[in-house]
Order: structure tokens, then sequence, then C-alpha cells
């Protein structure tokens, strides 16, 4: 992977520690979506695995929003 | 392990950052997504516009950590299938306010807005830098505020290094499609293009040049310098020249 930024490799990379997400794929919509917790049954979308377009336009399913799921 | 859709629908629940009210107006729901995701569609008589704002790194292959504000690649190219399948969607507006990213990425980002059939236009506000410079001439029209800068330098090296002059010829390849998608996409030429890139005394401890939006449209990089007024005027008015030249066919 080559980066062409303005930001320093140190800056882009620093500071690099293993985060412990919690990541699961649930399945909406007939759209199988990663997710990470929260807290209890609150999950962040963190992206889309969809072959419906759609759904990557969609206000309710875009990375970063909120979902409860039981 | 396979599971019926029935059996979640029930179970899932979109939910607001700010919570509370379940319904909503279309005009709150438009601003939340302001909010949470930077997207944005504009509805009116004229045409209805989509928004995609490409902030921060360009995010490739690999994840980056959470310091850095990235847009993802991965969604943005399904989004961008998205926006040319969709017959509710007549225009693209871009803004961009990068620092650069990925090469791959960045290319591939700008491959597919360049070979859109929609009408696009990118405003580049703040910094449209390194790989933003391809993402901002992708556009059909591409306009630059007065402030924003861009930085045109050459692709840095890092990790080990072997020192044998394949290495260089290889970073001028990488570099050479960074260079025929600016100049295939925009007026500058292919000479001028790469003295900007390899110019010396502008940049601390670096090679390339700071252009600022006056300069960017001098040397034929942008095609105006401007604001989000102008760059939706442009994109009406090529959203109307396209439903007349639909209408005559």
């Amino acid at each position: 992977m080559i980066i062409h930024s303005i930001v320093p490799y140190e800056i882009i990379f620093g500071q690099q520690q293993e985060e412990s997400k919690q990541t699961k794929y649930i399945s909406v919509n007939n759209c199988l979506l990663e997710v990470t917790l929260m807290e209890g049954d609150t999950y962040k979308i963190n992206r889309i695995i969809s072959a419906n377009l759609a759904a990557y336009l969609s206000p309710d399913m875009q990375p970063g929003s909120i979902i409860r799921y039981r | 392990m396979p599971v019926s859709k029935e059996k979640y629908s029930n179970k899932v629940s979109f939910i607001k950052m700010n919570g509370g009210q379940e319904q909503k107006s279309s005009e709150e729901n438009n601003a939340e997504s302001v909010k949470e995701f930077g997207t944005s569609s504009v509805k009116n008589s004229r045409g209805n516009i989509h928004c995609l704002t490409i902030i921060g790194q360009i995010e490739g292959h690999i994840i980056l950590p959470p310091q850095n504000k990235t847009t993802k690649y991965e969604h943005v190219i399904p989004q961008l299938v998205a926006i040319e399948e969709n017959n509710e969607v007549d225009g693209l507006l871009i803004i961009l306010n990068t620092v650069g990213g990925d090469v791959e990425a960045g290319l591939a980002i700008a491959e597919m807005i360049a070979s859109m059939k929609k009408p696009t236009v990118s405003l580049v506000l703040g910094g449209g830098h390194s790989i933003g410079v391809p993402l901002a001439v992708s556009a059909k029209y591409s306009l630059i505020a007065p402030s924003a800068t861009m930085t045109i330098h050459p692709i840095r090296m890092s990790g080990l290094i072997i020192g044998v002059s394949q290495t260089f010829e290889y970073f001028d390849k990488m570099q050479e499609r960074v260079v025929q998608f600016v100049t295939r996409n925009s007026k500058i030429s292919r000479e001028r293009f790469r003295s900007l890139m390899l110019k010396t005394g502008e940049l601390a401890n670096d090679v390339g040049t700071v252009l600022f939006g006056e300069d960017a449209v001098k040397n034929g990089i942008i095609d105006q310098v401007g604001g989000v007024s102008e760059a939706l005027e442009k994109l009406y008015e090529m959203i109307e020249e396209r439903k007349k030249a639909g209408e005559q066919q």
C-alpha cells in the first residue's frame, strides 16, 4: 500500500494500539452489517456488506449510525 | 448459521443518536444524516442532488488508527454505483477537504467519478492535497474556494527500501498513474504538472508545490474559483442541459 498524503506516516500510524473491538455480523433487511457493540443492545455500524445498491444510500444504514439489536 | 429474514426484522430498530422522539420530519432526518455521516440529499424542482463529502484520509486496504478521520472506499464505491443507477438522483456534488491517503483507493474513487454519466461537480474547501488532486479533477466541473490549497508532491517511500535503480523506476511508475489521471481529466499539461510536483524551495523538507485557489485555476487543474452557490448553480445548469438533451432524443 502506498500512502500519498501530506500527513507524515508517524502521525497516520502513530500510537497504534490493538482495540478490543467486539465486531459482529448481523443481518438487517436482508443486508449484512458489520457492527461494533456499544452498550447493552446497541451497535454501531462499521460497514455494509450487500449487493443491494439501495442499501448504500439508505440513511439508516450509513456507517456510524446506531442500531438496536437483540 | 443461516437465519431467516423474518426472524430478524422484529428485533432490529434504527435509532437516532439524539434519541427520544420516534417520528421525525424528513428535514430533521436530513440534518441528522449530515451531522452523523456527512452525506446529504437536496431535492427541489430543478433536480435532486446527492452530496458526497470526501474528508480526512482516503482509507484503502488497511484500516487506519482511530485518530484519523477517514473516507472509506468500500462504502464510497458502491454508493457511487447507487447514485449513477438511482433514478431519483440527478446530479452529484462532491465536497473535498482531504489530506490525501491511499493511492489505489483514491484513484479507484476518482476513476469511478470520472466515468459517471450523471452531472458531477467538485468543490475543494480547505485542502485537496496529494491524492485529493485526482479526486478534485475527476468531476466534470471543478471549483475551489479562494483560501483552499492543493499540495502537489511526489509519492513518498516508507519502510524497507532496496537501494537499486529499479526502486526508483517502480515509484516513478506509481507516480505516473497519478500524473496521467490528472492530465487526462484537467487542462494542465503533463510537463507542467511534473514540474510543479518536483519543484524545490516551496515545501519544508520536501519537493512539491502548494497551490492556492487562484493558482490552481491558473495552472488549469481546477476550472473555477468559487463557493457552494457557484457549485450548485453549475450543477443545476448541467442537470438542465442533460434533461434537455434527453428530451430531444
